[in-house]
């Protein structure tokens, strides 16, 4: 699907990034858990989270705050605000997706704003759990 | 004491004396069991009048820092800082987001204002507050209670006091 598909589907605001790895140079792996709470379909009987895949192909990042981030291998990043960019200077339009979040390596530096913007020709998402 | 005392010279003079002697032995004898009597009483039934050096019962209704229950978290940020909290944000968070912290009880929290027409919490004003001696995602935050309960779970989510 695309990007826009996704988040038009899904929030992704309240969920928790659990790994960011790369996968070959330009495809991204994101593990999360997914917030049912912010979800419009969401019923009480639901468990809070969803653990979920997402798999960014043909991607970039571009790290908004200039410090270098490319991903973390401790800890975990909760999302506070994420949206939907479109970059159109090229005949190439691509879509991307604006993620801030607050990620804690829990140790004595406590949590730090990241704020990047995911650049991606398409996303497909694994759901683990078989029962969403 | 007084009675043994004078017991030589009146038992000496007579039946007069006898006389004398006997009433104040009764009245010794009575004096003596009455003491007694109060003495005993005194350590049975002790007073429980306060004194003045004794504290004051605790205040049920006490809002203190000092209590065990965390501080309720007001619907306008802006009051914490009026409580002694300093705001903490990193000025390049979105501005829907404010976090403050209270360098005397070192109590952390965010406020995450809702945005209109958006989905579960992100439609709605609300609180988290951060465990100082958390171990990972399982218990970083605090509930209204004050119980550490996973990130962004829904017990993390506090409503504002109204």
């Amino acid at each position: 699907m695309t990007i826009k598909e996704f988040m038009m589907k899904y929030s992704l605001y309240g969920s928790v990034i659990t790994a960011w790895n790369w996968a070959k140079s330009h495809r991204l792996v994101l593990e999360l858990d997914l917030s049912n709470l912010n979800q419009n379909d969401y019923t009480e009987d639901q468990d809070d989270f969803r653990p979920i895949i997402l798999i960014f192909e043909n991607c970039t990042i571009v790290d908004e705050l200039n410090e270098g981030f490319d991903g973390f291998s401790n800890g975990d990043a909760r999302i506070i605000e994420a949206s939907t960019i479109r970059k159109s200077a090229s005949s190439t339009a691509k879509q991307g997706i604006k993620l801030v979040m607050m990620h804690d390596n829990y140790d004595v530096t406590g949590e730090k704003l990241v704020s990047v913007i995911v650049f991606a020709k398409e996303l497909s998402m694994i759901v683990p759990d078989a029962k969403y | 004491m007084a009675t043994i005392a004078l017991a030589p010279p009146l038992i000496a003079s007579g039946p007069p004396g006898w006389v004398v002697f006997g009433i104040l032995a009764v009245v010794t004898v009575g004096a003596v069991a009455i003491m007694n009597a109060s003495k005993q009483a005194d350590d049975d039934f002790a007073d429980d009048e306060p004194s003045s050096t004794e504290s004051c019962p605790e205040d049920k209704d006490s809002t203190s820092e000092t209590t065990d229950k965390p501080k309720e978290l007001p619907q306008n940020p802006d009051d914490l800082l009026d409580d002694g909290y300093e705001e903490t944000t990193d000025p390049r968070t979105p501005e829907h987001i404010r976090r403050f912290r209270n360098p005397k009880t070192g109590d952390e929290v965010e406020f995450h204002k809702g945005k209109p027409g958006k989905p579960g919490w992100e439609g709605k004003d609300h609180w988290h507050r951060f465990n100082p001696n958390k171990t990972g995602k399982g218990d970083a935050m605090l509930d209204k209670n004050g119980n550490p309960v996973p990130k962004n779970s829904k017990p993390s989510h506090i409503k504002p006091s109204t």
